[in-house]
C-alpha cells in the first residue's frame, strides 16, 4: 500500500489472540477452543497464527525460579514446547509464517534476551 | 532453536514476526541501549531507519510484500506508528485521510500511536486514543460522470461559491454535498481545475482535506491567465478536498468521474496514440478545423488506437491550436446534454493542452464544443471499461508527492534540447510499488525559452507521436498525464527544447 493512504473504518475492539490471560484459545467460526497447556505449565498465551492455523505463543511454568516461559507451537490439536537457546532457560514465540518458521525471543547463555528462529513442520 | 544475534554494539534482541520469505522483524538494542526496529534478512540483522528524531522503535509485523509496521518513540515519550513500504518510512498518521479525533491533548501527539499488524492486502491494525483501528488502503475503480461543475468561487458566496481564494488561506469543498450527486463513500475524484486569477499566480495545490498540505503543485499561471489542468485527488475528511493558491484567484472544479472501492470500471493502458487531429485532411478523425460555437462528435473507437467499443471512458490529452481567443473547450459523452463545464481555455490564443477523462457516449463517441475557431488534437493513453477477458487495473491514490525536480541539486541537470531522460518512478522515494502498471502524474515544465512540446511514454517502448504539453511562449506550464510504466517501472520524457521538468504523482494503477 505504500504511500497509499488509509481510511479509518469502524473501531475494532482489542483482544483476540495475544491478549488472553489464562489458557490460549483458538477461536474459529465463533467457537473458542482451548489450546491446552504444556504439561507442568500454569498458563499460556498466543501471539501469532499462520494461514494453516498454526498458533505460537508461550507458557509459564508452575514452579519457576522467577518468571520462566517456554515458547510453544500448536499444530493440528497438539501443543509442543519449542525449547530454549543453548544455555538459556526462557523463550517466547511471537510469529509464525506459512512455512512453519517461528520467531520470538529467548534468553541465551549470557542471560541476555536474543531473537530466535526455529523451523517446525508446517 | 537458533539465535539471530544482535545489532552492532547491542546486547538484546526480540523477534516479533516473520514473512514467508523468512524475513524477520523485531527490535534490538543499539550501542546506546535503546531498542531499535530491525529487519533480519539474508542472514543479517539491520536497523530500520524509523521516523525522524526517534529515540527508539520496534517493528511489530511484516507482510508478504515486505511491508513492515511498528511504532517509534520520539522525544517527550510521544509514540508514533510507522509503516515501512518500498524502503520508505512513513508516520501512519500522515497517510490517513480521515483520522480519528486526535491526540489525547498530548503536545505533538497524534491520533494513532502504534501499528500492530499488517496483512498482504496492506490492511493495518493500529492503536491510539484508547481504541483500536483498522486502516484499509484506498483503491478504486472509475465511475464516469458527465462533466459537472462542483464549485465556482466566482459565483455568490456559499460552500461551493465565493469567496475567491485570497492567497493566504486554503478553502475546502465537501464534494459529496455539491449538486453533482457524488456519493459520500468514494475514494478519489477526477477533476478539471480552472483558475481565473486576479494577477500572477505562482501555483495552486489540490489535496485531500484533513491532511498536511503537500509540497506539490497542480497548476501555474505566472502570467495571470485563465489556466486549467486535470487532477485526480483522494477524498479527504468528509469527502472534502482542499485548495490553496498563492495569489487571489477564482477557482472552478469540474468533476468528470470518481474512483469507488466497490463498483466501477478498470483501467486499461494503451500506448499513447493520436486519435483525432483536425489539421489532417477532412474525415471523421480529421479536419476541418472547428468553427465558432461548433459541436462535433468524434468517433473515437473507429480510430487506429485499439480502443474497444465497450470502453466507458477515455483517458485523453486534448490540445487546442486556436486562431485567436478561445473561451473554452468542453468534452462530454456523445448523446448526453452538453454540460456546463469546461476542459480547457486559451484566452491568449496560444497552444494549450490538458488531460481529460471523457465518458464514452453513443457508439463510443465523444462530443466536443468550442466557443471560437480552433484546431483540436486528441491523444489517448488508456480507457476505462468493465473487466473483460483481460483483467484491468485498479487505481491506488497516494499522498501527492514530488517524484522528480530537475531544478534541485539532487534532481538535475536540466533537460537539454532534443533529449530524452528516463525517470524510474518506484525509486523516487514516493513509495510507489514496482507492481504499478501506470502512473497518474502532473508534469510541469519550467523552460528556458520556447518549448514546442514534451512527450511522456513507457521506457523501452518506441517514442510515440503524441505530445503531453506545450509552451511556445516559454512560460511555466503543467499538465496531468497517465503514463504506463515501462522497463523497471520507468517512464521516458522527451523535450524539444531546454527545460526543467517537475514530476508530481497522485496515484498509480496496478492489478
Amino acid at each position: 500500500m505504500t504511500a497509499a493512504r488509509s481510511r479509518v473504518t469502524t473501531p475494532q475492539t482489542r483482544g483476540g489472540l495475544g491478549a488472553c490471560v489464562g489458557d490460549a484459545y483458538l477461536d474459529s467460526g465463533g467457537v473458542s477452543t482451548a489450546l491446552g497447556n504444556l504439561p507442568g505449565y500454569l498458563w499460556s498465551a498466543a501471539n501469532g497464527i499462520n494461514n494453516s492455523g498454526q498458533v505460537v505463543g508461550y507458557a509459564q511454568t508452575t514452579h519457576g525460579n522467577g518468571l520462566l516461559y517456554e515458547a510453544f507451537v500448536y499444530t493440528g490439536g497438539v501443543t509442543t514446547g519449542l525449547g530454549f537457546l543453548p544455555g538459556g532457560n526462557s523463550s517466547a514465540a511471537n510469529g509464525v509464517n506459512d512455512n512453519g518458521q517461528i520467531v520470538g525471543s529467548a534468553t541465551n547463555a549470557s542471560g541476555n534476551t536474543e531473537a530466535f528462529l526455529i523451523v517446525v513442520a508446517s | 532453536m537458533t539465535g539471530l544475534g544482535f545489532l552492532s554494539g547491542g546486547t538484546r534482541s526480540e523477534a516479533a514476526a516473520i514473512d514467508n520469505k523468512g524475513q524477520v522483524v523485531g527490535n534490538a538494542t543499539d550501542s546506546s541501549g535503546n531498542p531499535q526496529a530491525f529487519l533480519f534478512s539474508d542472514g543479517a540483522m539491520t536497523e530500520l531507519s524509523a521516523l525522524p528524531g526517534d529515540v527508539s522503535s520496534q517493528a511489530a509485523a511484516i507482510n508478504n510484500k515486505g511491508q513492515i509496521v511498528g511504532n517509534a518513540v520520539v522525544p517527550l515519550g510521544v509514540q508514533r506508528p510507522f509503516l515501512d513500504s518500498g524502503g520508505q518510512m512513513y508516520d501512519l498518521n500522515s497517510l490517513v485521510v480521515n483520522p480519528p479525533a486526535s491526540g489525547l491533548g498530548i503536545p505533538g501527539g497524534s491520533a494513532l500511536t502504534q501499528a500492530a499488524g499488517i496483512n498482504d492486502s496492506g490492511q493495518i491494525i493500529a492503536n491510539g486514543d484508547y481504541s483500536a483501528y483498522l486502516l484499509t488502503p484506498l483503491q478504486g475503480r472509475f465511475v464516469p460522470v458527465n462533466p459537472c461543475r462542483v464549485t465556482d468561487t466566482r459565483t455568490s458566496p456559499g460552500p461551493f461559491g465565493g469567496p475567491a481564494l485570497d492567497g493566504v488561506s486554503a478553502r475546502s469543498f465537501a464534494v459529496p454535498q455539491s449538486a453533482c450527486g457524488i456519493p459520500a463513500t468514494v475514494q478519489a475524484y477526477s477533476f478539471n481545475v480552472t483558475v481565473v486569477p486576479q494577477g500572477p499566480l505562482s501555483y495552486l495545490t489540490l489535496w485531500p482535506a484533513g491532511m498536511t498540505q503537500p509540497v506539490v503543485s497542480t497548476l501555474n499561471s505566472f502570467e495571470g491567465n485563465v489556466v486549467a489542468n486535470a487532477a485526480i485527488v483522494a477524498a479527504g475528511q468528509n469527502g472534502a478536498v482542499s485548495v490553496y493558491a498563492t495569489g487571489p484567484t477564482g477557482v472552478i472544479l469540474d468533476i468528470n468521474g470518481y474512483f469507488d472501492a466497490t463498483a466501477g470500471d478498470s483501467f486499461y493502458a494503451v500506448q499513447p496514440c493520436r486519435v483525432e487531429d483536425t489539421r489532417r485532411p477532412t474525415g471523421p478523425l480529421g479536419g476541418p478545423s472547428l468553427a465558432t460555437g461548433e459541436t462535433r462528435d468524434i468517433p473515437v473507437p473507429s480510430g487506429p488506437c485499439g480502443l474497444p467499443a465497450r470502453a466507458a471512458a477515455y483517458s485523453m490529452n486534448a490540445t487546442v491550436v486556436p486562431t485567436g481567443f478561445l473561451g473554452f473547450l468542453t468534452t462530454w459523452a456523445a448523446g448526453q446534454p452538453q454540460p456546463f463545464a469546461s476542459t480547457l481555455n486559451s484566452w491568449t490564443g496560444k497552444v494549450v493542452a490538458n488531460a481529460a477523462i471523457v465518458p464514452a457516449g453513443t457508439n463510443g463517441a465523444t462530443s466536443v464544443y468550442v466557443t471560437n475557431p480552433t484546431d483540436l488534437i486528441l491523444d489517448v493513453n488508456g480507457y476505462f471499461a468493465a473487466p473483460g477477458r483481460t483483467a484491468g487495473l485498479t487505481f491506488y491514490p497516494v499522498v501527492p508527492c514530488r517524484v522528480a525536480d530537475t531544478r534541485e541539486s539532487d534532481g538535475g541537470p536540466i533537460l537539454a534540447a532534443g533529449t530524452t531522460r528516463s525517470f524510474t518512478i518506484p525509486e523516487s522515494g514516493c513509495g510507489i510499488p514496482s507492481s504499478a502498471a501506470a502512473y497518474s502524474l502532473n508534469i510541469t515544465v519550467v523552460p528556458d525559452g520556447p518549448l514546442s512540446y514534451l512527450s511522456a511514454w513507457p521506457t523501452g517502448s518506441p517514442q510515440p507521436f503524441v505530445s503531453t504539453l506545450n509552451s511556445f511562449d516559454g512560460t511555466v506550464v503543467a499538465n496531468a498525464a497517465i503514463v504506463p510504466a515501462g522497463s523497471d517501472g520507468a517512464i521516458s520524457i522527451y523535450v524539444t527544447n531546454q527545460t526543467h521538468v517537475i514530476l508530481d504523482i497522485n496515484g498509480y494503477f496496478a492489478p
